[in-house]
């Protein structure tokens, strides 16, 4: 029983955490205009040199071998610098092409995704949309050569610089996935206007658009699972991205309210101050330990490896809105401002909340799961 | 990182479970850290609590001489304060846990001699005399004074919320021996003889209509020198320095709220049985019970792991400690609105739900934000300790 990083996962957290402050994102994000395509491919590059893009890709394609720990590890650096890059979407689709890729989808992607020379976007949504529009659930048909695959998918994030999409659709008898090329015919990118301005998310439409039948992903039995185990990988990086979030949010907080003079002192030294940041740290600490769970769970495929993932998911992001809640408060009139960096952290974390599942859809399944 | 047991503490928590098993005294027990019933039940549970003691299965940390192991772990004793908090049986005599590592520390080896086999045994039980009127989380404030007469010291003073005092053959007190410099500096250990008529103990009826604690009151009380721990003022370091062993304890303490939980999850399916249906706000919310105690179960794995690779950190049992008494009074601030009207019910009326056990939970819960540290004192230590913002004036 050890449950606490190991000395590789301090290794990784510190060269991450060095790398990362060297080579911040904040820069990128702050630049006018911000995270223009080739800055995110150069900085999607750069963290891959760092070997952070093969983490769940196995040796023999090229890549690290390593487990969901190693990329949770890097998933909480990543969100402790807002950095831009889809590394969940990342992780949950090579998982997925390793899983269930045919030979030729293996040898063609995979060890190029390890590499970060080829990028598989998919939604960082799931499950069923609330609203209806912009998404129109994807529908294939089959067809001689292959598929007509027709619908929106929304909140991709960077679809634009992507070469592949992972999507999702309903076939005659059931559901199946795709792996389809973004220069095919009939795929219309829309970069949105998104709150979260630490990332780039599209909508993307396909308007009929013929894929190959060397295009699907698995079979007629992989699709649900695979569908799921994505949700799972997704929500735990996720989570880890928000206690990344939080943890630099209360750091922020925490030397700004030392620096802050009112009423002849620091704030800091005010009670109600204190408590609110002793709050903070208790938020960050529970939602790391249920994030840390939930990863160790998915690894070892515990019977409530899913359930695990839902409580971090629903746990973790609250605990990075609450924290982004308090910093904003206790920043006080300057946090409010667009050239305060504070701005990044607080959208992402409430960003998190909402993407991968809703935290009511993440409490729901936990309920099935508790038979209430 | 990894959740599986050694093989060695694997056999451990089997044999923890075997005993408990074949020898736990058959006891209802109520909330925290309570009374027994009668005199009977209190003979049982000092007959346990040395059979626990003998079969090394708690004490395992106290030196070989005097009955520990010599391969004692943090996380050995974490799995076993665990199993049997799971079991929902009485433990050891713990009031006596605090005091003896300060024996171990910084006792002298005739102190060690007269009283650690003896605590063992259950031949002499303990209480913890810390907490004043004026003196509770602010614990430095205590005015309880001892001065040195020759070979003795005299004590005069009161302390409250003692728990056992009415039992305990001996207490671990905490009493002021000077009034200069910062009043932590003042302030001595001793272990002292509660059967002396200078010593007068009283119940203290609670919020729950049981009586569990006593105010203990000093007349002239003796303590012979020989009969201090450590040297003179140097109190606050000896009670200090046992509260570290408090951690492991601290990492224990959610396994009751999630015994609580599973049972009011079980009621919960009950009642969606009999009416077809739970509304949602109650399933969501059972689901964030849920959630909170499986993280604060787990955070207790993290302080043993902590603690069994040699590096404790200071947040993390006062983390630990206001999640779990937070976590403990939503489970029973949330039993109550489940079980609507019948929540009025308590111990001792024919129809209240398992005897008024859910009304008790309610009543007794706040006992952990404010006992042992409120959760306000644990607030100001992280902020002050740990986020190193300024201390209070």
């Amino acid at each position: 029983m050890n449950f606490d990083y190991l000395e590789e996962h301090e290794l990784l957290r510190d060269s991450a955490r060095n790398f990362l402050s060297r080579n911040d994102p904040l820069t990128v994000l702050r630049s006018s205009p911000p995270l223009q395509p080739g800055q995110r491919l150069a900085r999607l590059r750069a963290n891959a040199a760092q070997g952070w893009a093969g983490i769940l890709v196995e040796e023999n394609c090229g890549g690290a071998g390593l487990t969901i720990l190693d990329a949770m590890v890097v998933a909480e650096e990543l969100g402790r610098f807002a950095d831009p890059w889809a590394f969940a979407a990342h992780n949950a689709t090579c998982d997925a092409v390793a899983r269930w890729g045919s030979d030729a989808q293996r040898a063609d992607i995979l060890a190029a995704m390890g590499e970060g020379r080829v990028i598989v976007a998919r939604s960082n949504r799931v499950g069923k949309a609330q609203f209806a529009g912009p998404e129109i659930p994807l529908v294939a048909e089959p067809h001689p050569a292959g598929w007509c695959v027709r619908g929106t998918v929304s909140l991709i994030q960077d679809a634009d610089i992507a070469d592949f999409f992972l999507v999702d659709g309903v076939v005659p008898g059931g559901q199946a996935e795709f792996l389809i090329a973004t220069d095919t015919e009939g795929v219309v990118v829309r970069e949105i206007v998104g709150m979260d301005v630490s990332r780039r998310h599209c909508d993307v439409t396909f308007n009929s658009s013929m894929i190959p039948r060397t295009a699907r992903l698995g079979n007629e039995q992989t699709a649900v699972s695979s569908i799921e185990r994505q949700a799972c990988i997704g929500a735990v990086l996720t989570a880890a991205d928000s206690v990344g979030v939080a943890s630099r949010l209360l750091e922020m907080t925490v030397a700004y309210t030392k620096e802050r003079i009112a009423f002849g002192k620091p704030v800091a030294a005010f009670q109600a101050v204190k408590h609110r940041c002793a709050d903070m740290l208790v938020q960050v600490e529970n939602a790391r330990v249920a994030t840390w769970y939930a990863a160790i769970a998915l690894r070892d495929a515990r019977p409530d490896m899913h359930a695990a993932a839902s409580i971090a998911k629903f746990f973790a992001t609250e605990a990075g809105s609450l924290v982004a809640s308090q910093a904003l408060q206790l920043h006080g009139g300057l946090g409010m401002t667009w050239e305060h960096d504070l701005h990044f952290f607080y959208k992402r974390a409430k960003a998190n909340e909402l993407l991968w599942g809703s935290s009511a859809s993440h409490r729901e399944y936990v309920a099935d799961a508790l038979a209430l | 990182m990894d959740l599986e047991l050694s093989e060695q503490t694997a056999a451990l928590r089997r044999r923890t479970r075997a005993l408990i098993d074949s020898e736990a005294p058959p006891i209802r027990l109520r909330n925290g850290t309570r009374a027994l019933d009668d005199a009977e039940q209190w003979a049982a549970w000092k007959h346990w609590s040395a059979r626990l003691y003998d079969e090394q299965l708690v004490g395992r940390n106290w030196p070989v001489e005097y009955g520990g192991v010599s391969d004692s772990s943090p996380m050995d004793d974490f799995i076993v304060a665990l199993e049997i908090a799971r079991a929902r049986v009485l433990p050891h005599l713990f009031f006596a846990t605090f005091v003896a590592h300060s024996i171990i520390q910084f006792g002298t080896e005739e102190q060690k001699r007269a009283f650690l086999l003896k605590t063992r045994s259950s031949e002499i039980v303990w209480c913890q005399l810390f907490s004043e009127p004026g003196a509770g989380s602010d614990l430095g404030s205590l005015r309880t004074r001892a001065e040195r007469r020759g070979d003795v010291y005299i004590i005069n003073g009161q302390k409250v919320w003692t728990t056992q005092a009415q039992n305990a053959d001996f207490g671990f007190l905490l009493a002021r021996t000077s009034t200069e410099g910062a009043k932590h500096a003042g302030i001595t250990a001793f272990l002292i003889d509660m059967k002396q008529p200078g010593v007068v103990v009283r119940p203290i009826r609670e919020i729950t209509g049981t009586e569990d604690f006593n105010e203990v009151f000093f007349t002239d009380a003796v303590v012979p020198v020989t009969q201090r721990i450590g040297a003179e003022n140097q109190g606050w370091a000896v009670a200090q320095t046992t509260l570290a062993k408090e951690r492991i304890n601290v990492a224990s303490y959610s396994a009751s709220t999630r015994n609580a939980l599973d049972d009011l999850i079980d009621l919960a399916r009950q009642i969606k049985a009999r009416n077809g249906s739970l509304p949602d706000g109650y399933r969501h919310r059972l689901v964030s019970l849920h959630a909170a105690c499986q993280i604060v179960n787990n955070f207790g794995i993290v302080i043993a792991t902590r603690e069994q690779n040699g590096k404790p950190r200071t947040e993390d049992p006062l983390i630990m400690k206001i999640m779990f008494a937070e976590t403990n009074m939503s489970v029973a601030t949330f039993a109550l609105e489940l079980l609507a009207e019948k929540g009025l019910y308590a111990e001792g009326d024919p129809t209240a739900v398992e005897n008024g056990r859910w009304v008790d939970l309610f009543l007794y819960a706040r006992t952990y934000m404010i006992a042992g540290g409120s959760s306000e004192i644990m607030r100001n230590v992280l902020a002050e300790r740990v986020l190193a913002m300024p201390r209070d004036e």
